[in-house]
């Protein structure tokens, strides 16, 4: 099991001493005991500040120790996100886990999205896809490196991911207990964004380079929760980069300017520049791509994923509405009820805005527990979106719109 | 008997003939519109039939836009030009799209988020 040390943004940003840090494999001691991790409610979407630093102590541990077994503590997969980060840094670490806990629901997940084989492990429990439906994680491969000169005009792998989804999300409204399906327009609009949202990721991970890579993963799982049967849908989305913030940096000027007036007006508050900045990019029109704005392009990819969550999922219980994590570089915006969704103020063509505060004004500084700080930096941006198809809310909202499909 | 001159560009050329359902991508666009020449298209008096395979379900205002925004703005920026020499042939679902992108390329970057 000898293993050097390989560098990768992600593991170099959460630990950036970490090649000062780590141990050649030979060297490390041998312990009676194997060190041992425990991950706890493993979820950007409900715990962000921990699951950043949990992932963080995995690689720590990955640089120093021979032996560590790594425990999964909670019941279920409440969040795809940080199980997409492992995949992402998993091929690059030492393969010093071995083992450890991890429950039946979560082993089933981890089998359907096809993390399995990136994780290399071993699973013993959840053998049954039974009431789990995946969209296997899907990566574009990694930046810079096609070599075709067609690439632009062969089936692109977003557009394959897109088609995906929307197959995928059409099979899990058309459970039994919940019978709808998408129309082809539902499609049309799914697949455009997705598509542009990984277009983007393309386009702005990488500095200099429209070539950059993403990973996405999704899946819905059927539960029994209070005896009611709960469909729970998850879907994370990830890229290794710039972050929101810095991707900004090259942004038209008047959006330049305007950014700098608005993070000028809340620099006392609790928030970075950064994260002032990112909340500045959920508003619909900012984008980094002059050319983009210039042409009356772009800038509304978020608040489109935004709109088609909250619509997708509507529910009468507060419990099971639709939560929405952005973790990029050292900012965290968590949004749900009531800042989940953007608002046009003055008429349908108005851009969508959704500045996290009661009054939804850019001249009031964001809600300090919807937009903060991390203590650590996650070279990229990750998107955790979390909702429930509530099978009688949206056949009601159906038939009261007078139509049988979504 | 005169008859206009005609193209057809069949876009299934670039969804692998069914491989994707969705052409999604502004560069994308662009590559199409040097792939199948629209430049030239756009100077000559023939009129272009776009083909957009049935199984398609969304053409992104950016790959529209990519593809076709000089063209647009070779005709003066009149949409009803632009259909005279571009003929759709593509579901309904898909002309609304395609609409869309057409508005988007007329349309100025609404400016009242900066206010």
């Amino acid at each position: 099991m000898l293993s050097r040390f390989r560098s990768t943004a992600v593991m170099d940003a959460l630990v950036p001493d970490r090649r000062r840090r780590w141990v050649s494999i030979l060297r490390r001691p041998v312990r009676s005991t194997p060190a041992q991790l425990s991950l706890e409610n493993f979820s950007f979407i409900e715990n962000p500040v921990e699951t950043l630093q949990a992932v963080k102590r995995i690689i720590e541990t990955e640089s120093v120790e021979i032996d560590a077994k790594l425990h999964f503590k909670d019941k279920y997969v409440t969040d795809i996100g940080p199980y997409l980060v492992l995949g992402e840094i998993w091929p690059h670490m030492a393969p010093v886990y071995s083992g450890g806990q991890m429950a039946a629901a979560i082993q089933k997940v981890i089998r359907a999205v096809g993390l399995q084989k990136s994780l290399r492990m071993h699973l013993g429990g959840g053998a049954d896809s039974k009431d789990v439906w995946a969209i296997p994680m899907q990566r574009r491969r990694p930046a810079r490196t096609s070599a075709s000169q067609r690439q632009h005009l062969e089936p692109q792998k977003r557009e394959r991911v897109a088609d995906a989804v929307c197959d995928a999300i059409d099979g899990w409204l058309g459970q039994e207990e919940i019978c709808l399906k998408l129309t082809k327009v539902g499609k049309g609009e799914l697949s455009g964004i997705i598509g542009e949202l990984l277009c983007n990721a393309e386009r702005h991970s990488q500095v200099d380079s429209d070539d950059g890579d993403w990973s996405i993963a999704a899946f819905m799982a059927k539960r029994e929760e209070d005896g009611e049967k709960i469909f729970r849908c998850h879907l994370a989305f990830l890229s290794v980069g710039a972050s929101i913030a810095e991707s900004l940096e090259t942004a038209a000027p008047d959006v330049l300017d305007y950014m700098s007036r608005y993070t000028a007006r809340h620099r006392q508050g609790p928030q970075s520049e950064a994260t002032l900045r990112t909340v500045f990019a959920l508003q619909d029109t900012v984008t980094c791509d002059p050319n983009a704005r210039q042409n009356g392009r772009g800038g509304t990819g978020l608040q489109d994923v935004l709109d088609w969550v909250t619509m997708l999922g509507q529910t009468a219980d507060a419990n099971f509405e639709p939560r929405v994590t952005i973790i990029s570089g050292s900012s965290c915006i968590r949004l749900r009820h009531p800042y989940i969704k953007g608002e046009r103020q003055k008429d349908d063509r108005s851009p969508r805005v959704l500045w996290c505060n009661a009054e939804n004004s850019p001249n009031r500084p964001p809600d300090p527990t919807v937009a903060f700080d991390l203590p650590e930096r996650f070279a990229g941006t990750i998107i955790s979106v979390a909702f429930t198809l509530d099978a009688d809310y949206l056949n009601r909202t159906i038939n009261d719109a007078g139509t049988g499909n979504a | 008997m005169l008859e206009l001159a005609m193209r057809e560009i069949n876009l299934a050329e670039l969804t692998g003939h069914g491989a994707v359902r969705n052409l999604s991508g502004h560069i994308r666009g662009q590559e199409a519109r040097r792939f199948f020449g629209l430049d030239d298209a756009d100077r000559g008096d023939e009129e272009v039939v776009i083909c957009v395979p049935e199984e398609v379900y969304m053409v992104t205002p950016s790959f529209f836009q990519g593809m076709f925004a000089s063209s647009v703005h070779a005709r003066g920026n009149d949409r009803e030009a632009f259909f005279r020499k571009f003929k759709f042939q593509a579901d309904s679902v898909v002309l609304k799209q395609i609409d869309r992108g057409i508005a988007a390329v007329l349309t100025r970057r609404d400016s009242s988020l900066f206010s």
